[in-house]
Parts: C-alpha cells; sequence; structure tokens
C-alpha cells in the first residue's frame, strides 16, 4: 500500500467529507421523495373512492384563448365553459334532439316567431343565488353584441322579455335559432358580470371564486399548463352531479408527448385526436382503451374557379375539374391516409351531419373515363407528358396544403403523384403555414388549388354559407365559387319554417355544389381518443368522442373503474432520484476537483 | 487606463441604446410583412360575420394607417404598455412574463450546467489532444452538438418510460397537492430531469469544441514554450497560463448564450411540453399575435444586447488592449 503524505491525506479526509455530504443529501432527498410517492403524489388518481377521484385529460389541441363565454375562439375554451355555465337546452348525441338543461320546458311557435321558456326552478349558482330570467336575459343580451363570438345566432333574436323570474319570451326570425341559439350561448351570473367589462373581461379572476351554474366550477387554472375544475357541490339537477371530484385539464404542444404521458400513468385521456399510428399503439395497450367516433371534421381540395382569380385559368372549365376527380380512388386514398379511421365523402359535411345528402356518391374512380373528358375538351398532350389546353396553358398546378397537417402533405403528394400524373396533369405539393396560405388566397385567389379541412357546426346547415358569393369577401370561400342562384337558394333556406324544408333546400345546394364542383370533397376522418382501463362509464355515442368538446355529460358519468385492475404500478420516484443522485454527484466530484486542485497549488 | 476603460464603456453603452432604439423600429415591421391576417386566422369559421371582422380589426388596431400603427406602438412600448394579446386577450406582459420565467428555469441550469461540462471536456481533450480520450471527449461532444433535439428528447422519454417513475411533461404533477415548498421544489427537479439533460448534451458541445480550439491555440504561444522550458509543471501551465488566455473567445459565446436563455428552446419545450417562451413565440406566430410577438422580440432583444454589453466589458477587463481600440 502506497504510504500517504501528509496532504494527500488531507485531501482524502476532503473527500470523504464531501462523499458524506453527497449521500447524506441524497438520502435526505431520498426520503422527501418517498414521502411523496405515500402520501402526496397522485393521491386521487388511485383512489377507489369516487369522491375523492381526479380525471386528467390531456389536451393538444388549439391552445385555451379565454374563458369569456362571448369572445373564446378555441375548442378547448368551449368545452370548459360547457362544463361550468349551463344552456337552455342541449343537444343529444344524434344533433337534433333538444333535452332540458337550464330550460324545464319550452313552446316554440314558429308561426309567430315566439319562444316561451321556463326556467328550472332549482336552479342556483354555486354562490347560492338562484339563476333566473335576468341572467338569461343578460346573456342573450351580451350574445347579440356584435363584438360577441355568437352574435351571429343569437342576431336573429328581434327581441326577448321576462314576464316573471322564471319565465323568458324570445321573439325571433328563421327556424336557425330553434336549432343553434337555444345551445350555443352560455347563462352567466349577472351578478357577477355587472361590475366587469364583459368585451374584454378575461372571465376568470384568481382574486374571487369562480361562480359556477354547470356541474364544475373552475379552481385554478396555470396559463400554458392545465385548469382544474372541482365538482360544484351546488349544482342543482341532483342527477347529474359527477361521480368525480376534479376534473383538470393539461396542455400539451405535442400529440406523441402526450401519448407518451398517458402511457405513462401521468393522464388519464388524449384529446382531441390521435394520429392513426398513434391509435394502432392504443390497440395493442392492455392498460388504454380507444374511442372511435364520428368526427365533425372534413377534407376537401378547392379549385380556384374565382372569376377574377389569378390561378391557372384552365381549372375553371368544368370537364378539367370532372377529370381530376374521376381520376381519384378516394377509397384507397382514405385507407392509406387514415388506415382505415375515416371516410370517403361526396358533400361538404362529415357523414353525421344531419343534414349531409346520403344519395351523393363520391365520384367513380375511372381513369379512362378522365382522360376521354380532357381529350373530348381538347387538352391534348404535350411535348413533356403534360396536357395543355387548345390555347397551349398546361395543365400544370399547385396544390397548397398547411404545413401543419403532416398526414395531408402526404395525401397531397399522392394525389399528385399516383393519380393526377397518369391523366397528363402535372401538380407540385407546397406546404405552407396557415399564415401565408391565407395571403396566397384571399383577396386575390392567386392559388390553383388548396387542400385544407373544416370543423363543421353539425346541429344546422350553415356551413353551406361557404359556398356563398359573400364568403368570398369574408375570406371563407377558398374557391371563389360564384353562383347567384345558390346564393339566393341559401337565402330562403335561413329563413324556412321547419326542418323538413330546410333539409330539402340544403340538399339541392349540395347537389348544386356536387354538379359545379368548385370543392372535391374527400374524406371524414373518426375521432380517435383513448383513456385508462382505471376508468369507466364513459359514452362515445356523442359525434367527436368523448373527448371531442361536444359531449357536455363525459364528466357526469365518468368514475374510477372499480373491477379492472390497474396493471401500471404506482409512480414511484426511482427514476428520479437516480437523476438527481447523477446531478448531485457530478457537480460534488466537480467542486471536489477544483478544491484538491488548488490544495495542491497551494502546496506547490 | 481607468479613464480609457470608462470611455470605452461609455461608447459601446451608446452603441447598445442606438442598436435598441433600431430593433424598436425594426420589430413592429418584421411581423407586420409576414403573410396572413391574424382576424382570419384566429377566427376560421362560417360564423364569423364580416361586421364581426370590422369589429375585431378595429379592436386590435389593425384598421389603422401602418404609420400611425407604428407611432402608436413606439409610444406604447416607451410608456410599458405593450398593449394586449391578440389570441389570448390578456395584457402581454401577463402572456409573457410567466412563459419566460419557465424558460428560465429550464435554461439557466442547462446553459450552467453545459458550460462547466463544455469546459471541462474542452480542455481534457486540448491537454490529452491526439489522444483516444481526446477523440472520444471531441467525438461525444460532436455527436451529442449534431444531435436532433427532439430526436434526442424522443429518445429520453422511451427510456423514461421503460425506467418508470420519471416525468416526462409539465413543469408539475398535475393533481399533486404540494404541501410545502420543499415537495414543490422536488416536484419541479423531477420534471426537470429529462430537458435539462436534454438541452445540457445538447448544448455542451458547442464549448467543448471552442474550448479546445482555443487551448490548442495558446498552446502554440511563447509564454507557453517558455514557462515549459522553465520546467513549470504542466497543469500548472494550464491552469494558470494557458486556460485563462483561452477563455477570451468563451467570454463571448457565453454570454450571447445566458443572452438566449430568454427565448426559450422550442423543441425541447415541444416535446416536454414545458410552458416556456419558445413556445410562446412559436404559437404567437403562428397566430400573427403581433403584440405578442413585438413584446417577446423586444424583451429577446435587450436581453441579448445588453449580455453583447456586458461581454464587451468583460472581455476590455481581461484583455487590456481592447481598452485602446
Amino acid at each position: 500500500m502506497k504510504i500517504l503524505a501528509g496532504g494527500e491525506n488531507m485531501k482524502n479526509k476532503t473527500l470523504i467529507i464531501l462523499i458524506a455530504i453527497t449521500i447524506s443529501l441524497l438520502m435526505v432527498l431520498n426520503s422527501f421523495a418517498i414521502s411523496q410517492v405515500n402520501v402526496k403524489v397522485f393521491p386521487l388518481q388511485n383512489s377507489n373512492n369516487n369522491t375523492n377521484s381526479t380525471f386528467i385529460v390531456g389536451w393538444s389541441g388549439t391552445s385555451l384563448d379565454t374563458l369569456n363565454p362571448y369572445t373564446y375562439s378555441s375548442a378547448i375554451s368551449g368545452w370548459i365553459l360547457m362544463q361550468v355555465y349551463p344552456t337552455l337546452c342541449v343537444f343529444g348525441p344524434n344533433q337534433t334532439t333538444l333535452h332540458p338543461y337550464l330550460a324545464s320546458s319550452w313552446q316554440i311557435f314558429p308561426n309567430n316567431d315566439t319562444a316561451i321558456f321556463h326556467l328550472n326552478p332549482n336552479a342556483k349558482w354555486s354562490d347560492g343565488v338562484p339563476i333566473t330570467a335576468e341572467d338569461v336575459n343578460y346573456s342573450y343580451t351580451m350574445a347579440e353584441q356584435n363584438w360577441s363570438g355568437e352574435s351571429s345566432y343569437s342576431n336573429m333574436i328581434t327581441s326577448i322579455s321576462t314576464p316573471n323570474n322564471s319565465t323568458v319570451i324570445f321573439h325571433f326570425t328563421g327556424i336557425i335559432f330553434e336549432l343553434v341559439a337555444l345551445v350555443n350561448v352560455y347563462i352567466v351570473p349577472y351578478h357577477i358580470w355587472k361590475n366587469v367589462n364583459a368585451s374584454s373581461y378575461f372571465g376568470y379572476n384568481t382574486s374571487q371564486p369562480f361562480v359556477s351554474g354547470g356541474p364544475f366550477t373552475i379552481t385554478k387554472y396555470v396559463p400554458s399548463q392545465y385548469i382544474e375544475l372541482s365538482r360544484n357541490s351546488n349544482f342543482w339537477i341532483p342527477s347529474e352531479k359527477p361521480h368525480i371530484q376534479n376534473l383538470i385539464f393539461q396542455f400539451f404542444t405535442s400529440g406523441s408527448s402526450m401519448f407518451s404521458s398517458l402511457e405513462a400513468g401521468q393522464i388519464d385521456a388524449a384529446a382531441p385526436q390521435l394520429s392513426p399510428s398513434l391509435a394502432n399503439t392504443v390497440k395493442n395497450d392492455s392498460n388504454l382503451i380507444l374511442t372511435v367516433s364520428p368526427s365533425d371534421m372534413y377534407y376537401y381540395v378547392a379549385f380556384n374557379v374565382y372569376p377574377f382569380g389569378k390561378g391557372n385559368p384552365t381549372l375553371k372549365n368544368l370537364s378539367v375539374r370532372e377529370a381530376l376527380a374521376h381520376a381519384v380512388n378516394l377509397t384507397a386514398l382514405t385507407d392509406l391516409i387514415w388506415h382505415g379511421y375515416a371516410v370517403p365523402i361526396a358533400s361538404q359535411f362529415p357523414p353525421t351531419q344531419p343534414f349531409y345528402d346520403h344519395a351523393l356518391q363520391p365520384y367513380s374512380y375511372n381513369v379512362s373515363l378522365a382522360n376521354e373528358i380532357l381529350n373530348n375538351s381538347g387538352f391534348k398532350y404535350g411535348p413533356n407528358g403534360i396536357r395543355e389546353s387548345p390555347n397551349g396553358t398546361l395543365l400544370s398546378y399547385t396544390l397548397y396544403v398547411p404545413s401543419s397537417m403532416s398526414t395531408e402533405i402526404e395525401a397531397a403528394n399522392i394525389l399528385a403523384t399516383q393519380y393526377w400524373s397518369k391523366i397528363g396533369v402535372k401538380v407540385t405539393v407546397e406546404a405552407v403555414d396557415t399564415g401565408t396560405l391565407d395571403s396566397i388566397i384571399w383577396p386575390n385567389f392567386t392559388q390553383d388549388m388548396d387542400l385544407w379541412d373544416w370543423g363543421v357546426t353539425l346541429a344546422d346547415p350553415t356551413q353551406l354559407f361557404i359556398f356563398t358569393n359573400t364568403a368570398i369577401n369574408e375570406s371563407l370561400s377558398d374557391s371563389g365559387y360564384m353562383n347567384a342562384t345558390y346564393d339566393s337558394l341559401y337565402e330562403s333556406m335561413m329563413y324556412t319554417s321547419s326542418i323538413q324544408q330546410m333539409k330539402n333546400i340544403s340538399n339541392q345546394l349540395q347537389v348544386m355544389l356536387y354538379q359545379d364542383l368548385p370543392y372535391l370533397p374527400l374524406y371524414s376522418p373518426l375521432s380517435l381518443q383513448a383513456y385508462s382501463k382505471k376508468w369507466t362509464n364513459i359514452s362515445t355515442d356523442y359525434p367527436g368522442g368523448p373527448f371531442g368538446g361536444m359531449d357536455w355529460r363525459t364528466f357526469i358519468t365518468v368514475e374510477p373503474n372499480t373491477t379492472s385492475p390497474v396493471i401500471k404500478p404506482v409512480n414511484n420516484y426511482s427514476g428520479i432520484i437516480a437523476a438527481i443522485s447523477i446531478i448531485v454527484i457530478l457537480i460534488l466530484v466537480a467542486i471536489a476537483y477544483i478544491f484538491l486542485r488548488r490544495r495542491k497549488r497551494d502546496g506547490t | 487606463m481607468e479613464r480609457s476603460l470608462t470611455k470605452y464603456f461609455i461608447k459601446r453603452f451608446i452603441f447598445a441604446l442606438i442598436t435598441i432604439i433600431a430593433i424598436i423600429s425594426l420589430n413592429f415591421y418584421l411581423f407586420r410583412i409576414m403573410p396572413g391576417n391574424p382576424i382570419i386566422l384566429l377566427y376560421r369559421s362560417p360564423e364569423l360575420s364580416a361586421s364581426r371582422i370590422k369589429i375585431l380589426t378595429e379592436q386590435f388596431g389593425l384598421n389603422k394607417p401602418l404609420w400611425e400603427q407604428y407611432f402608436i406602438y413606439v409610444y406604447n412600448t416607451l410608456t410599458g404598455n405593450w398593449g394586449i394579446s391578440f389570441y389570448y386577450k390578456q395584457p402581454v406582459f401577463n402572456v409573457i412574463i410567466p412563459a419566460m420565467i419557465n424558460s428560465l428555469i429550464l435554461l439557466i441550469p442547462a446553459t450552467f450546467l453545459s458550460i462547466i461540462l463544455g469546459i471541462f471536456t474542452g480542455i481534457i481533450s486540448a491537454w490529452k489532444r491526439g489522444t483516444r480520450i481526446d477523440f472520444a471527449f471531441l467525438g461525444t461532444a460532436l455527436a451529442f452538438y449534431a444531435m436532433p433535439t427532439f430526436w434526442f428528447g424522443a429518445i429520453l422519454i422511451l427510456l423514461a418510460l421503460y425506467i418508470g417513475g420519471i416525468p416526462i411533461s409539465g413543469m408539475y404533477t398535475i393533481g399533486a397537492y404540494n404541501s410545502n415548498p420543499i415537495s414543490q421544489l422536488i416536484d419541479l427537479l423531477s420534471h426537470l430531469v429529462l430537458p435539462l439533460i436534454t438541452l445540457t448534451l445538447v448544448y455542451y458541445g458547442q464549448f467543448t469544441i471552442i474550448m479546445r480550439n482555443s487551448l490548442i491555440d495558446v498552446f502554440t504561444e511563447d509564454y507557453i514554450v517558455t514557462a515549459k522550458a522553465k520546467g513549470a509543471d504542466e497543469k500548472w501551465i494550464i491552469k494558470k497560463h494557458a486556460v485563462p488566455n483561452a477563455m477570451l473567445p468563451m467570454v463571448s459565446i457565453i454570454a450571447i448564450n445566458f443572452g438566449l436563455v430568454v427565448t426559450g428552446a422550442i423543441l425541447t419545450e415541444t416535446i416536454f411540453s414545458w410552458p416556456g417562451v419558445g413556445l410562446l413565440i412559436y404559437d404567437s406566430i403562428m397566430a400573427r399575435d403581433y403584440p405578442v410577438l413585438q413584446g417577446t422580440f423586444l424583451i429577446v432583444a435587450i436581453t441579448v444586447v445588453m449580455a453583447n454589453f456586458i461581454a464587451d466589458i468583460i472581455y476590455a477587463r481581461l484583455d487590456p488592449r481592447i481598452r485602446y481600440q
């Protein structure tokens, strides 16, 4: 053994002290972490006691923008507001039947454009104040303001009167009122909101308790991280009181990161949409349940047919558009891109929309017919194998896709290379961010085609507004389709007096779009979501799925699953301890190294 | 000598001030030349009527001529009123500051650790240049430096899933109620583990390379040869003569890196859902949220300019020749 000099002994002593400090520190950290595991961490998720359970939903969609029911635009804001504010009525899963909520009964008199609502006499806010006709009147008045996001619906209301505290009488124009205005306007507490500026109020203030009229109340909001809701103990419908105590929406910026958290048991559900590949992963995970539901979305290709537009003029020729439609095998494309989790469509709605015209079928896949149409219309092959019009314009187009839609970029490339190239049409795909795409299209329509999506209001056919002349100036129509007959028919639809009449006109409008083909509807993806087997009583009968923001009862019915074993172990902090240990050791070793070197230098 | 340092300080300060004034103007036009209309982007909906577009445009002040918007912006910036976020409908400060604090919590330790690791491995690599140790240290540093952040982050997430128990997203355990600051701190530290490892390892390579190259240059200087000729201990030469001189180029890069901590780390923040300023910038660009973008970039620009200013001063302190330039 080497005999150590006095200085070396001192160094070793220092080292031993540092190691002792390290071990002590680790032991302290360890004891803290273990106490966390046993007592504090996830105390609610793993409890089978319904009254103490917390359900955590991961959300990777558009960020929460505001909690003001009159100025919000993001889906997550709407979903949260649905938990805390009542509406007069709610839609059932079929999106056509209205069910009582704040209004226990109502009578609608279309002939004299009047509706009378009788409010539930037991209704009260979470602070104990009764919900009255004054609250309803105030809420609808705010919704009608031109700064409100609900104004387009509620401006069909011509007047509101409140003969007593539990009765509200609306005078309105058009059947749309019955369909949408009733369910879209959240009723807020007038006694709270009268003290704020409704147009600029964020909707939640940490300095005072949130006053709710729904099954939950907001208890904490940490921007960009999460929002916590707790059961409203004063909720006035005893049968609809939630089983869970807390509901948390955790915000994720990456779908894959959210999914990893679900797999790790750190969240209980993933929303609003999983990719098809992740859906397949869920199928193979014994701890998770995949939900597959119809969605409110669809994808399309818009052809620039705007008469004053600057795109390739050959697309204004109906024959070209027909040939392009016949050249696409929509079923194969849908399966390839969405792995069976989407359905091909023939109209401008998802197929579950009550106004979807099921008589329409996608254009048949027939390459010979597509070539024949182009040949007959004088579009001959040029020297480069690309067809050209009789005046020499090449059938060469640019197809724009939002860069955020990876699956649709793939779809656009398949359309270009596997389908349209076979009929002598050259298509170049360009992925751009939505802001750039927006400026390419509006107001000058410089694009040829774009592949984009729409989320649709399921209760009414207002989606068909997008194809009117007015929608061009409002930067909604990306085809620039102009048809005066269509516009007048749409206008008449908005003022029909019966649902059936509305449906008939809606079908006529869809047929016009199908024949004129300013858009090629592609497919409607299914809503793919997942949740942990630790939970049960989650319904999948609403469009958009249980975590898509449309099913208002998801968090009322959900409860811990007492029969299914939780396969994943309770989270422990061994990994953290290991990682912290490594970091601490590295730092201490570095300190020790510097210290010992200094001593050596002094010695030198 | 001190007088020249004061003169140098004033000169650099004036330059920094001019840069900030120029940035304030650029900051306004930079985002407005981006294609896209924030109103249409925020509210792409059939329910968005022309009248509402008009109201929102007026509300956001986008109906005014650009020059008028510019003067309003300059006045508001100088008076501390940075406006209301188009998307979040809250004062810009309320949106930026929490995100910036979150980024600092992640990036300050990551930058600090990567600098220490980089300098340490750079010194060893230079000292043992041409040996297996040099190749190993340099190779590892280059490998991490070249590694795509999102890929490396994804690998760590997979590893964490395999090990179990390591939080893979967010800043705190959602649903856990930390009863005291220590448990809250431990919770934060546990969430910091993966993003911190990712950033430290991805960042440290640049410091290793610069430190190694700088040190190798210094090794060829006459005073090092002289010290060796006098029989001085090699480690002592490295520590007393080589490293201090080799640190000069490091000062700038360290200052810039510390200046950039306020910009966040967009990829790392995305993959670990860390609610920092990098993500805020990305979301704001997508939504064309001009007030948030202006506010964020102004803070970033001021911080970077000030960091450079401080670097210049430190440089002058370390190298007396600078003061006479």
